[in-house]
């Protein structure tokens, strides 16, 4: 056997020249192979003997699991499993071990890296997910010869490849799917999809119920569907998923049957799905119109929350105001929201007792700030619960603060106010400078100051169950600046907390110089949670760690 | 009617350190519980605890005391595949604060949870752990834990075969 570095050896083949120190270089090589190797054998010695390297193989695992799980709200890296494979010689070999650390496969890994996790994840369920921009034939096929231990997949074709062998083979253990731009075939996975119980088909071409006959669906997410199915279609399909928990319809009705038709109501079945807990349905006008026809057909769970979502509102107010009165008639006890992006008001939420807005929120596209000071002029406030303003900068000009003083003071219901990347100063101001200028009373509402001579009456108290305020992006407002503003409205705060009327929760989030120095947020609310925008994402890397413990009243007593 | 006094129960850690603790507080530890429940007459000797030292069985108390009284995991609820992907790595407050300690310890708390079988206190330290790996470099990772770069040439050379991976598409 050769004692030469691998690097280092030399044909046999070749007859070396003479070369007086060739012997010499041998025995440095070798010298330098035992040091390397020596070093190498110190360096696994020490990292046997660091604190992580006492956990056994089944905690490490556990906890490499958890750190490459990612959740809905954060930007895990799809490769920290690879990452972690990369410390040390130990921990690659437990990664390498443990094919269930390798089953979240995400869409956007390169294709080498998404073949390297299918191989390594052998022989465990995977969830996969294969962006267009990736798809390549060879990943098709491995797509197809792995669907048996697909658990979740997420496929966006865009038609860049025949998909059909795919989505036509039978999927034995697929708990949910999400296919986009999929053409489907006459029956999806061949009918044989025992453990489906969600699909997401977004984009889909040749959309029709009897692709998708799995009675066992508790989610449907329909976007965009081809061709759009009709009403009665609708309602037929849904009789046939009678498992439904959670229905998502967006822009899935075909208007070709207009919701003005007579006839249609008593054209149309009713469909019983008792275990029906969410109804979305998104649209334009007139689909809008077509889903809450389609909406009083079908019986739900009791708890049943509907969302409405419309495009277009902007001349329709009233019509959809009166939209939701007409459905209130119908489904008394629902819970029913109407969503209208693209829009000045997001969301209008009708509370389960009145025929009232409770939830209001004021977005920034389409603003038109008359508009809005307006509408909301015209529509019965008294049981506002809800107010969020958000990203309302972007017109340049704040709200007068007249829409404070005389419009939405003093919502006596008002539970919950947002304000994020707004001009809050004329709302700051208005508060401020109401209990700079009156001793306001404890406990007088706005319904107790009708009766009396008018002139002695003190002011409504603004907003007096107000429990819950969000601040956030306040910094880019150059009205907020003014120190006198920011001054008075912590003040008012801490007045109201003085009162025993104080926010039982203060969330700030980048307010910079919106705050005051000299009220201590402490005293403006019994929960206070201030954050900076650019917070750390990760534990610091030389976290400082609190020396040892101690106990705090301990139930156990040292015995002896 | 006097309520029942709750029955204490001794233990004794590897370095002779001694334990008198209620035993629902105790009990949190399935292995001790099992032990416990194995014993039909009441014993005054201490159980042995040969795995865990005075130091971390006080802190492995301290948090079996705060959580006295909540339900136990059961035993049957063996975590799927899925349900062990949608564990989230969020902590509560207290045990946030309780879990803030050196390295050391917290490995040594991680140790004493598995051997003592407390599922919740397990969580809490691999949940721990986790979100400090979550979104690190190797480098940063290894700096972190004092670990140092073992690789042996032949597994530098796949790693650096696995590099070039990111670029492809």
């Amino acid at each position: 056997m050769s004692i030469l570095h691998p690097q280092l050896q030399l044909s046999p083949a070749v007859n070396p020249p003479y070369d007086p120190h060739f012997e010499e270089r041998c025995e440095i090589d070798k010298e330098i192979h035992k040091l390397e190797r020596q070093l190498h054998l110190l360096r696994v010695k020490r990292n046997s003997l660091i604190p992580i390297s006492t956990l056994p193989t089944d905690v490490l695992v556990d906890i490499f699991t958890l750190a490459t799980t990612k959740l809905e709200d954060e930007n895990a890296s799809p490769k920290q499993m690879v990452e972690i494979s990369w410390v040390c010689s130990p921990w690659r070999k437990v990664a390498l071990d443990h094919p269930i650390l390798w089953t979240e496969i995400s869409g956007t890994l390169s294709h080498m890296w998404k073949k390297a996790f299918v191989q390594r994840s052998q022989p465990a369920a995977i969830s996969i997910g294969v962006n267009r921009t990736y798809i390549v034939p060879e990943l098709m096929e491995i797509l197809i010869s792995e669907l048996p231990r697909i658990r979740h997949l997420d496929l966006d074709n865009g038609s860049a490849q025949k998909s059909e062998r795919l989505t036509s083979s039978p999927a034995p253990i697929l708990r949910s799917a999400k296919l986009w731009r999929v053409p489907l075939p006459e029956e999806l996975f061949s009918g044989v999809a025992p453990s489906l119980m969600a699909i997401e088909l977004i984009g889909c071409e040749g959309f029709h119920f009897r692709s998708v006959p799995f009675s066992q669906l508790t989610e449907l997410k329909l976007s965009h569907p081809q061709p759009k199915p009709s009403i009665i279609e609708w309602l037929t399909g849904f009789s046939s998923l009678p498992n439904l928990q959670r229905i998502t319809l967006d822009d899935a009705l075909d208007t070709s049957l207009p919701a003005s038709n007579p006839e249609l109501a008593s054209l149309l079945p009713h469909v019983d799905l008792p275990n029906l807990q969410f109804l979305t349905m998104n649209g334009f006008a007139e689909t809008t119109l077509l889903c809450s026809i389609l909406l009083c057909q079908i019986s739900g769970h009791p708890n049943l929350v509907t969302h409405l979502k419309t495009s277009e509102l902007h001349e329709h107010l009233p019509e959809y105001l009166r939209l939701l009165t007409h459905l209130r008639v119908f489904e008394p006890s629902h819970s029913l929201s109407l969503h209208i992006s693209h829009s000045y008001f997001n969301v209008l939420v009708l509370g389960p007792d009145e025929e009232a807005v409770t939830s209001i929120e004021v977005l920034s596209r389409g603003l038109n700030r008359n508009q809005v000071v307006e509408t909301l002029r015209q529509i019965p406030l008294h049981t506002l619960s809800s107010i969020a303003f958000v990203d309302t900068v972007g017109n340049g000009f704040p709200f007068p603060r007249e829409l404070w003083s005389d419009i939405l003071s003093p919502l006596p219901r008002l539970r919950t106010m947002q304000l994020s990347n707004m001009y809050a100063a004329p709302f700051m101001s208005y508060l401020g400078s109401f209990y700079a200028s009156t001793t306001p009373p404890t406990t007088t509402l706005a319904n107790d100051t009708k009766t009396g001579n008018e002139s002695d009456v003190p002011p409504p108290l603004p907003f007096p169950a107000l429990r819950s305020l969000k601040l956030e992006d306040l910094s880019k407002d150059p009205w907020a600046l003014s120190s006198q503003v920011a001054h008075a409205f912590w003040k008012a705060l801490q007045a109201r907390m003085e009162s025993g009327m104080g926010l039982e929760e203060l969330i700030l989030t980048d307010v910079g110089v919106a705050r005051s120095e000299d009220v201590p947020l402490t005293k403006c609310a019994e929960k206070v949670q201030e954050t900076e925008k650019e917070k750390p994402k990760y534990v610091p890397t030389s976290p400082s760690w609190a020396p040892m413990y101690v106990p705090t009243q301990p139930s156990w007593t040292l015995a002896g | 009617m006097a309520a029942p006094a709750t029955q204490q129960i001794k233990i004794r850690c590897n370095d002779e350190k001694e334990f008198t603790v209620d035993r629902d507080v105790l009990e949190r530890s399935v292995l001790i519980k099992n032990m416990l429940e194995d014993v039909t007459e009441q014993q005054d000797a201490p159980i042995p605890l040969p795995n865990v030292s005075g130091p971390v069985m006080a802190k492995v108390l301290e948090y079996c005391t705060h959580h006295r009284g909540e339900p136990l995991p059961s035993a049957d609820t063996e975590q799927s595949q899925d349900e062990t992907r949608k564990r989230t790595t969020d902590i509560s407050e207290w045990d946030q604060k309780f879990i803030t300690v050196d390295q050391e310890m917290l490995f040594e708390i991680i140790l004493a949870a598995n051997y003592l079988d407390i599922k919740s206190l397990l969580d809490v330290g691999c949940k721990t752990v986790a979100n400090m790996i979550k979104g690190k470099t190797p480098e940063e990772i290894r700096k972190l834990f004092n670990i140092v770069n073992d690789f042996t040439p032949e597994e530098e050379a796949q790693i650096k075969k696995e590099n070039e991976w990111a670029e492809d598409r």
